[in-house]
């Protein structure tokens, strides 16, 4: 398994191949900020929203360069498409929490301000999520500090 | 200093050179490649390939992804990619994946070239009139399209005689590829080319030490051929004393290797060729007649062109078409008065020589008007001239013919008859030529 064949992957948009790629990749990758930063989105895809979370917060803790450094244009990032499916409800998850959730992580790869909304909703709807208020917690941090821009 | 120079080797090659990163984004392209597809290198170096190229087989097919997932280089994979222009253009590719120190891939090459003007001479070759690369609009011929058809798929021996260049090995050749047999071996043999004595041990194989030279084991044609199909060419060249063994071969299926006893069984379709008559070579006691008879189960003979002379005007704005895109000339078409004086030639080589001719006249032809007679060879058109002056007079002499004629011998892997031939001059004349450029 190599990332490049992750990244063929992760191109076409089969995030179940992409995912199961990068995961085994991961291990020996630790410190492959890229591969975390698009396994994120892939666990976004896949419903494995805990996960996408945990990984999140763990790349901001890691490097939040990763993060405010990202062009998504650039990177054939598909966090606009995707959202722009999951906001026009084309994309659906069983809750409303992990659509506010995924499109809060998916949302912090293009413009902060609407993702530390959707973090907030995602919160609202369930208060007592300590990863989900982690991260929110983080993300805010980052955007007083002013290192987040819009990407 | 080092990267430069592998530029300069890069960007001096005629095929197009691209290489990608592991993310896919484009960290180099060559000149070829950019005059290929009108991209200059400032605007495509960092873009995802796929963003830029836009091939059909971008996505599913990508040719790096598919050396990633099978672990094999790709060689010869035909796509096609997007200029500049958006233009489609067709492209012939190789893919080789590039490896860091760890030996993980680390970014792909890809070299192409492009193949418009292939694709435009296989589509020529597709249209209606063209049963497998036999261009015939006659009801002879179609009659005997139809026939292959029908007895593609079974097992039993064929025999296709007719004269030289009418087109026998394209039927055998039509005849295996519709038959089931079409993904396993196809063997050519021409009987008139392999040394009599070696004969037995090119279609039967050998064992080491069976004959002199006999260093190690060798496989024979026949058992390549298991569960396919031979063709063996000039098969009126066949030594007498070798025909018992194929006898044996097409009534039971079995031979021994030279030096072997074991009895080898196999399973082939014999397609046999000739352009000499058989029955008259077994009145004179060179060939067997029960063999003969065997082989001709099912007989498919091909009509010399004079007899299907409908045919010419097709066959002759075909290769006219092939040529043209060859050799980059805009002739239109064939005039009526040389379509009338090419009908009327007797044509002893047949279609063979009718290409050889059309292809000696576009060579020959300067204007792009369309092809007189003035353009044939001279035994063709024999004492016809025209004053129009559509011939470029051969002149090897001039400094600027070097050029040309050093291609058209590289196009003809040197054989010097058929470029004094073509060139309309005497062999010597060209060999004089040779020698004042310093070639020998």
């Amino acid at each position: 398994m190599s990332e490049m064949l992750g990244n063929h992957y992760f191109q076409l948009k089969n995030f179940i191949l992409a995912e199961d790629t990068y995961e085994r990749l991961l291990p020996a990758e630790l410190a492959n900020l890229k591969v975390k930063r698009k396994l994120i989105i892939c666990y976004t895809q896949t419903n494995k929203l805990s996960k996408a979370l945990q990984l999140l917060i763990d790349l901001i803790e890691q490097d939040s360069s990763t993060i405010i450094q990202f062009n998504s244009r650039e990177e054939d990032c598909p966090c606009n498409d995707l959202i722009f499916q999951i906001e026009s409800g084309i994309i659906t998850y069983p809750l409303y929490q992990d659509s506010y959730l995924a499109l809060g992580i998916l949302w912090l790869y293009c413009n902060y301000r609407t993702s530390l909304n959707y973090f907030q909703m995602a919160i609202k709807e369930n208060p007592n999520n300590d990863l989900l208020n982690k991260a929110f917690n983080l993300i805010k941090k980052l955007s007083k500090q002013n290192i987040l821009q819009t990407n | 200093m080092e990267e430069q120079r592998t530029d300069t080797i890069l960007n001096s090659l005629a095929e197009g050179v691209i290489t990608v990163d592991k993310e896919f984004k484009i960290t180099f392209i060559n000149e070829a490649a950019s005059l290929m597809t009108g991209f200059h290198k400032d605007e495509v170096i960092g873009k995802i390939c796929k963003n830029v190229f836009k091939s059909e087989f971008c996505l599913e097919n990508c040719p790096i992804a598919r050396i990633l997932k099978f672990g094999k280089s790709i060689f010869d994979f035909d796509s096609q990619i997007e200029c500049k222009d958006s233009t489609p253009v067709p492209i012939r590719l190789n893919a080789a994946l590039l490896r860091d120190e760890n030996n993980n891939p680390s970014g792909g090459v890809i070299t192409f070239r492009d193949i418009s003007i292939l694709k435009k001479i296989e589509g020529i070759l597709n249209d209606e009139f063209n049963f497998h690369g036999l261009i015939s609009n006659s009801k002879s011929m179609k009659e005997i399209f139809t026939l292959v058809k029908q007895i593609s798929d079974s097992a039993a021996p064929v025999l296709i005689t007719g004269e030289t260049g009418t087109g026998k090995e394209l039927i055998a050749d039509a005849i295996q590829n519709l038959s089931k047999r079409v993904k396993n071996n196809y063997v050519k043999v021409n009987c008139s080319v392999i040394p009599q004595n070696l004969l037995a041990s090119e279609l039967f194989g050998h064992l080491k030490g069976a004959f002199t030279d006999a260093q190690k084991d060798r496989v024979g044609r026949f058992e390549l051929a298991h569960n396919g199909t031979i063709f063996l060419d000039e098969i009126g060249e066949m030594p007498l004393q070798m025909q018992p063994q194929i006898l044996r071969v097409l009534q039971d299926g079995t031979f021994e290797r030279l030096g072997e006893s074991i009895t080898r069984s196999v399973n082939v379709r014999i397609i046999t060729a000739t352009n000499i008559d058989l029955e008259k070579t077994i009145n004179e006691g060179r060939f067997r007649e029960d063999l003969f008879y065997r082989l001709n189960v099912i007989h498919i003979e091909l009509p010399p062109l004079r007899k299907r002379t409908d045919d010419i005007p097709l066959l002759t704005n075909h290769f006219l078409r092939k040529y043209s895109l060859i050799y980059k000339k805009n002739i239109p078409h064939i005039d009526d008065e040389c379509i009338e004086h090419l009908m009327q030639w007797h044509w002893p080589g047949n279609i063979r020589e009718l290409e050889n001719a059309v292809e000696f006249a576009v060579i020959r032809n300067k204007t792009d008007k369309d092809l007189c007679i003035c353009s044939f060879p001279q035994k063709i058109r024999e004492n016809i001239y025209c004053d129009q002056k559509h011939s470029e007079k051969l002149n090897i002499q001039t400094p600027f013919e070097n050029s040309n004629l050093l291609a058209l011998l590289n196009q003809y892997k040197w054989n010097k008859t058929k470029v004094a031939q073509i060139l309309g001059v005497d062999r010597t004349t060209l060999w004089r030529k040779l020698k004042s450029m310093g070639i020998k």
